[in-house]
This record gives structure tokens, sequence and C-alpha cells, in this order.
């Protein structure tokens, strides 16, 4: 069981993707309370901790050296690297919405859709949305019209519709036997 | 059709310790199927906004008159399916399993172990009461139950939990003392409803044994770290008083002077004062709870111990 800091190289991958759906310097904001760390198993899990948190986490490294036993959750998952490149995790979804600077809402017919792991397509654009603030091909967060975070795409407008390209949803939980309750 | 999903060992044993008339009680409350039972969660939305959400899409709920849980009086689908489960603003739970949370208290803050985690509905109860900070040290030993744990944790929104999937016996090893300790033992399970417990048509005396000297091995373990003060829930869902008062018992013989068991403040369930162990066992049982098997509720055993003195 290997943890290691994020190199600035990987700092700023995750920053990249992270800084589409937070309003500037608010990463900036998080790293100064939080470290990042990166879990080494068949993925690289990255996790934000608090840096009071840090002896917990020297004592996790000595444990797991002795008993070779596996660390499989560290309070805040962000996402993994996989091929050098960061992807986004369901596990930071509770965590990154309230921070959202652009929140898209999708209507109820489409909120199962999305749920299903389904792109979206919508075909006129939504007032409730401030789409236009929004970079084309970027990270958005999906909510319902009650404010519940759904999971997150990416956003293609086209000129009468804008398409949201399914990334992750919470569809998932149900999905992986595994998870399901 | 009741005693033969259970052997007549177990029957025996029962009529001995808890009477005929309470045995037959404990059996027909075993047959019965319960409704499901959702516990909100705190931290993302209250039980009166949870249940208009839920009305909305055609469930109907009463409120439990003894804990913050809604039971189910109808299911148009799975409720599983719904946005508000997805999103993380209840879990499917026994109405037991917020017991031991709610009993242990931890303050926020706190550093906090969970010894047997797996599914983690405890575990996403622990860290509601506080309040999502703090440290909670989740312990699960079966590979196969991880994904489900860290499932729960995510989807619940839970951001103060560090999981390991290790043996419990071990956590002395990581030389970090905790506040409190939340012990939900591995046992017999005879408590459990014959719906959900499928294994207990196939339970032998022999299990008892063998499943009390594991929770007597994580209990001296766990007991180890907790601080001075701290507290330590220990919980079953076994009718065995073996897995239950015996077992707290022989734990305060082994420890003398070290522990006190703290009262509970459960509405339910017959206090250890009101049992006939107190006689033959220490006195301090008087603060113990064992809750027989009834309607829409799961045969349980708790004490809260707090450390008063180390070894």
């Amino acid at each position: 069981m290997k943890i290691s800091a994020l190199s600035d190289e990987e700092v700023v991958k995750v920053a990249d993707i992270i800084n589409q759906i937070l309003s500037p310097g608010e990463f900036t904001r998080i790293c100064a309370d939080y470290n990042l760390i990166k879990l080494h198993d068949r993925k690289e899990d990255v996790y934000l901790i608090r840096k009071e948190d840090q002896f917990v986490l020297d004592e996790m490294v000595k444990f797991g050296k002795i008993h070779q036993c596996k660390l499989v959750l560290v309070k805040i998952k962000l996402g993994f690297f996989t091929r050098h490149c960061f992807r986004i995790g369901i596990e930071s979804l509770h965590f990154l919405a309230p921070l959202c600077q652009h929140p898209l809402i999708i209507p109820y017919k489409q909120v199962e859709r999305f749920i299903y792991g389904k792109d979206v397509i919508l075909t006129t654009v939504d007032r409730e949305n401030d789409v236009i603030r929004i970079t084309d091909n970027s990270l958005v967060i999906i909510f319902s019209k009650n404010r519940l975070a759904l999971g997150y795409a990416k956003i293609i407008k086209k000129q009468e519709t804008i398409h949201l390209q399914n990334i992750i949803d919470i569809g998932l939980y149900l999905r992986s036997e595994k998870t399901a309750f | 059709m009741v005693h033969e999903a259970i052997s007549n060992d177990f029957v025996k044993r029962w009529k001995d310790f808890y009477g005929k008339t309470e045995t037959k009680e404990i059996l027909k409350a075993l047959y019965q199927t319960d409704p499901r039972v959702i516990a909100p969660n705190v931290l993302r939305i209250t039980i009166n906004q949870l249940k208009q959400s839920l009305e909305k899409r055609g469930f109907r709920f009463h409120i439990s008159s003894s804990f913050p849980c809604l039971i189910t009086d109808y299911e148009p689908f799975n409720i599983v399916a719904t946005p508000e489960y997805l999103t993380g603003q209840f879990s499917i739970q026994a109405l037991t399993s917020v017991i031991p949370p709610r009993s242990l208290n931890p303050s926020p803050e706190a550093i906090v172990a969970d010894l047997t985690a797996s599914p983690g509905i405890k575990t996403c109860l622990l860290a509601q009461v506080m309040e999502n900070t703090g440290t909670i040290f989740a312990f699960e030993k079966a590979k196969k139950r991880i994904p489900a744990l860290k499932a729960n944790i995510s989807r619940m929104g839970i951001f103060n939990t560090v999981v390991l999937n290790c043996d419990a016996l071990l956590f002395p090893d990581l030389q970090i003392k905790v506040d409190n300790i939340l012990l939900d033992a591995p046992c017999s399970g005879t408590g459990l409803k014959l719906a959900k417990n499928k294994r207990l048509e196939q339970r032998l005396l022999t299990d008892i044994s063998r499943q009390s000297l594991i929770q007597q091995q994580l209990l001296d373990s766990a007991w180890d770290q907790l601080k001075i003060g701290g507290t330590l829930a220990y919980s079953t869902c076994s009718l065995e008083p073996e897995e239950g008062e015996v077992q707290i018992h022989n734990f305060l013989h082994r420890h003398p002077e070290q522990a006190e068991l703290l009262p509970l403040r459960i509405d339910i369930g017959l206090p250890g004062s009101e049992t006939h162990w107190i006689e033959k066992l220490n006195p301090m049982l008087k603060n113990t709870c064992r809750i027989f098997p009834a309607q829409g509720i799961d045969g349980f055993f708790i004490t809260m111990m707090r450390k008063v003195n180390q070894k």
C-alpha cells in the first residue's frame, strides 16, 4: 500500500478538471486547507485530506506495511489517474456540488434518462441555466429541478441544442450489483 | 412451520432462559415479515422533508414512535430506484441499526472506530451524529463486502471515514487511541427475522461458542485502543446470553475496575435490571438492554461501556 503526494504536473491536471466546475480561486482555497494525495493500487486514486489529519495517514502507511492490509478509502475521493490522465469520480459529487459555479438543471424526464447512464439533449436554452457563461466542451454538474446533484457531464453547445454527454452519474450505485444495497 | 426452520436445540434454550410464554412470542415474531424502514440522512434532509418528497412519488409512510425513521406502508415501486435514494438522502436499514450510533453519540471532531463496518449503514449514521467531522476508522475483513461499504459512504456524502480492508483484531497495531468504538459484533444472528436471515435454519449450537470467542477477542483488542473516558458500544442481534449478558459479565471479570456500564436511553426492550441475569451475573448489567423480536423489530442486545481505568 503506497501513498504519495501528487507531483506539480499531476496537481495541474487535477486543477484543470476541477476548475471547470468551481469558481475561480476556489480550488486554490481548498488546497490551502487540504493536501492532495494518491493511493497506489490498480488505479491511482486521488484524495483530499485535511492537513491536520496527516498523522492519521502516516499511521495508516506504517500499519499497512506491517500487515499487508489495504487502505481502500481515505475520506474525500476526487477521482483517479489512469494512463496519466485525471478522471473525476462519482465520490466527489457531494463535495463539489455545493461549490459548483454553474449548476446545470435538467427537466424531470431527462433526469431518468441521465441516471440510466444516457446522454441528454436540451432542445431549447433552459432559462434556469446560465449556459452562456459555461465554456463549451467543459465539465459540468447536472442537477434535478429540486437541486439534487445527479452526476457529471460534458457540455457540447450546438446551434439550437445543448448536448450533455454523460461522464458519470449516481445511477452507478444501482448498476453495479456489488454496490447495490 | 417456524419450528421446522429453527432447530429444537435453540427453542429449548430459549424456553430455559426466557420462559415458555416469551419463547412462544419470540417464535411468532421471527416468522413475521416487517415493512421496510428508512432513515433520513440528517446531513442532507429532515425526516418530514423526506416523507413529503417520497410521498409525491406515491410512497406512503408513518413515522416510527421509537426512532427517527420512516416505516413504509405502501411502495408503488422499489424505493432504491428513486433519485432520493441514489443521492444519499436516506438509507434502508433495520430499526435496531439506529440504536448503537445514537447511544454512542460521538462528539464532532472525535476519533471513532467502527470495527465491523460493512455495509456501512451504522458507519454513515455515526458520521451523521458527528456532523461529518472528525475521523471514523471503518474496518471490514471481507473483501467482497468492501464495494457495498464504499458505495454507501460515497452515496451518503460522508467525508470523514477511512476504510480499511483488514481484520479488526489488528486494530491495536494502528497505534491510534480513539474516543469511541462501535462494535456491532459478528454473532449467531438468532434474533433476526427469518425473512432476512436464511442462515438461521443452518445454525448450530457450536456457532454460539465460536462466535462468542470472536466477540471476546474483538472486545479485548478494541478495549486497549480506547482512551480513558472513552466509550464502547457493544451490540449483537442474537438472543443468546453467551453473546450478550454473559459476554459482558466475563469482560468485566477480565477487566476489573476498568469499565462502567452506562445507562441507555432507549424506550423499547427490557433493561438488564428486569431480567433474571442480574441476580446471577454482575450487578452492573442492569444498564444493558435486551430487545426481543416483535412486530417491526429484530431481537437485539446492547450495552455501553466507559473506560474509567487502564490496566
